[in-house]
């Protein structure tokens, strides 16, 4: 939805329609279901994300933990927003020309992102819960921003007047979207639990994925200096994509956990699969066919964020164009 | 609601006010700009005066009594004094709320009055405009510098008052084309040069003033503030939070689609506007 950030009365309704149709954490989700751990939580293409010829067992727990993966980036990517609300939001706001409405929807849109982040976090607790794996251990499997030097380098680059957060903002927010248009053909394969957190969560960002534009916009209305407007989104690039693959690499951790749960054991015996691809070949797979993967790194994914930052004249690593594989929910 | 335009000498030099609204409401006394007159505020008055006692001065040159190019005339403690008259003549007893509304240059003048009315002020808003500390806070921003580029023809003295003797509707053909003033306002101004060549004394005056202003602090209001702004206007950057904070603390910045003239342009949105200020500065006024 293109929002006009001047009309007060465009801003008003966007404010009510996000708070009337807001999900309720403990309603709206039926937690006392709990998880169909026999299916499958993402499809998989015919490589098994960056696996080629991983058994049907194999693709289980790979689409599990790919799942578990995809939950943990967007918990911790939406939880570390509140950490820069000052220094990315607040300082902004203050010091740039703004209507009222523009402090309340970005109010709503911190608070909605901190629900996301506890619902993606619980779904993992639940799900270690019920197979009775510590969660400690799945946490040195799994990524984490809170201290980073993502987190960091982005509160820096936020302190000193930089846009780098928003652009990545915006880039979470049309990954998310991403990826339930890839998983909602295959409801009836998934596990319920997950399916149903995407769909609210996605219901929510698409309400508020404008947010992050309206910002950008904002602070690309005043002169900044040459190099920080035009480097901003390069920035934002460089930072998630180290962020991510030193956090995709954790998953040789696995080695060391193989002994603690079967599913360990059995993700353990992936590892072979992974490393018999050559690293550049394997890159390259991460970078343009691997699904979910692909989608976080490769900003041909993400159409309107590459689309404002065109308008904006503000350049960006050229990357390949992505390849999509066919996905499959059940094998 | 009919209207009525008043002379009064107050003791320093006749002034000269429109009247209209309500006996008993309270008072909102709005201040016109360069090169305006209060019809500038037609579309606010004939809102407003249903529920409110609207008093629109002329500012000082522009009516039908000259004041003169001696600058002092022209300072905004001379002008916020018959504007304290004004108001002790209307509300003898003190017994009514005060807001102040000022455009352009009668924005120094709203903000002074605001700071001296104290207790009895409703509200402060500034339409395209700012207060004399905020005006020399600028003086730092390059951007409003370059927007300023008009006002240093006007500081030497002589050249803007030969221009538009010479050539009036020329050059306020020029100033409409270049600012997008509204046709509805210009008419007064082109049938005499001379509301035109007095207040250009303002300018200068205030300039003078603005590097006396003490500081931020002493023009702080404690009531509500609304600075409310066109985004497209040519001569002010819009101001920032920070900024509005300056003035007072319980500030409130609103930017609309618009030029220099938003109360003329986009006047039900302004009206809308300015209705929720004063309904929410009355009820924070009575807690």
């Amino acid at each position: 939805m293109r929002t006009n950030p001047l009309n007060a009365a465009e801003l008003r309704q966007q404010c009510k329609w996000q708070k009337d149709r807001a999900f309720d954490l403990e309603r709206d989700i039926p937690w006392a279901n709990g998880i169909d751990a026999s299916k499958f939580f993402l499809p998989l293409d015919a490589d098994a994300i960056a696996f080629p010829g991983a058994t049907p067992e194999q693709r289980h727990v790979l689409s599990q933990y790919a799942g578990l993966l995809i939950n943990a980036t967007i918990a911790e990517m939406e939880g570390v927003i509140h950490k820069l609300k000052d220094a990315a939001w607040n300082q902004v706001l203050r010091q740039h020309p703004v209507n009222p409405e523009m402090h309340e929807l970005g109010e709503l849109f911190f608070e909605e992102e901190r629900k996301h982040s506890v619902a993606f976090a619980r779904y993992n607790e639940i799900f270690c819960k019920q197979m009775g794996i510590n969660p400690e251990d799945m946490d040195r499997l799994l990524p984490k921003a809170f201290g980073s030097f993502f987190q960091k380098a982005i509160i820096a680059d936020a302190k000193k007047g930089g846009d780098a957060f928003w652009w990545c903002v915006a880039s979470v927010e049309e990954v998310s979207i991403e990826i339930y248009r890839m998983i909602h053909k295959f409801e009836k394969d998934l596990d319920p639990l997950y399916f149903t957190v995407h769909r609210k969560h996605l219901e929510e960002e698409s309400r508020h994925s404008n947010y992050a534009f309206l910002m950008l916009e904002l602070i690309n209305s005043t002169p900044r200096p040459f190099f920080r407007r035009r480097a901003s989104l390069m920035l934002a690039q460089s930072l998630s994509g180290m962020w991510v693959m030193s956090e995709l690499s954790k998953i040789y951790e696995v080695k060391r956990l193989k002994d603690r749960h079967p599913f360990f054991a059995q993700l353990a015996t992936c590892l072979p699969l992974l490393k018999k691809q050559s690293l550049p070949r394997l890159m390259w797979n991460l970078l343009v066919k691997a699904p979910y993967i692909s989608t976080v790194l490769n900003l041909n994914f993400h159409k309107h964020t590459k689309a404002k930052a065109r308008s904006q004249k503000i350049p960006h690593f050229p990357l390949p164009s992505p390849l999509s594989g066919a996905l499959n929910g059940k094998s | 609601m009919t209207e009525t335009i008043h002379s009064q000498d107050f003791g320093h030099s006749s002034f000269e006010w429109r009247e209209s609204g309500s006996a008993d409401g309270d008072l909102i006394v709005f201040l016109h700009g360069y090169p305006d007159s209060p019809s500038s505020w037609d579309h606010q008055i004939a809102h407003f005066a249903k529920r409110y006692l609207c008093l629109a001065p002329y500012n000082r040159g522009v009516g039908r009594v000259g004041a003169g190019e001696k600058a002092s005339t022209h300072s905004v403690d001379s002008h916020v004094l018959d504007l304290l008259s004004l108001v002790k003549q209307k509300d003898p007893l003190n017994e009514r709320r005060i807001f102040c509304v000022g455009h352009d240059l009668g924005g120094p003048i709203a903000a002074r009055l605001a700071r001296l009315l104290g207790d009895r002020l409703g509200g402060l808003v500034l339409i395209n405009s700012l207060s004399l500390s905020q005006m020399r806070g600028r003086l730092k921003q390059p951007r409003q510098l370059l927007k300023s580029w008009y006002i240093y023809p006007i500081l030497v003295p002589g050249l803007t008052e030969t221009m538009l003797r010479v050539t009036p509707k020329k050059w306020m053909a020029k100033a409409r084309t270049l600012a997008g003033m509204p046709a509805e306002l210009s008419r007064e101004s082109d049938t005499s040069p001379n509301q035109l060549i007095e207040p250009l004394q303002q300018y200068r005056q205030y300039f003078r003033e603005m590097w006396r202003t003490e500081d931020a602090v002493s023009e702080r209001i404690d009531r509500p503030l609304l600075m409310l702004f066109g985004n497209k206007d040519p001569f002010l950057a819009s101001p920032t939070m920070d900024e509005a904070r300056l003035l007072g603390h319980d500030a409130q910045v609103r930017i609309v689609e618009g030029a220099h003239w938003v109360h003329l342009d986009k006047a039900a949105d302004v009206n809308s506007f300015l209705e929720s200020f004063f309904e929410e500065a009355k009820s924070k006024h009575h807690q």
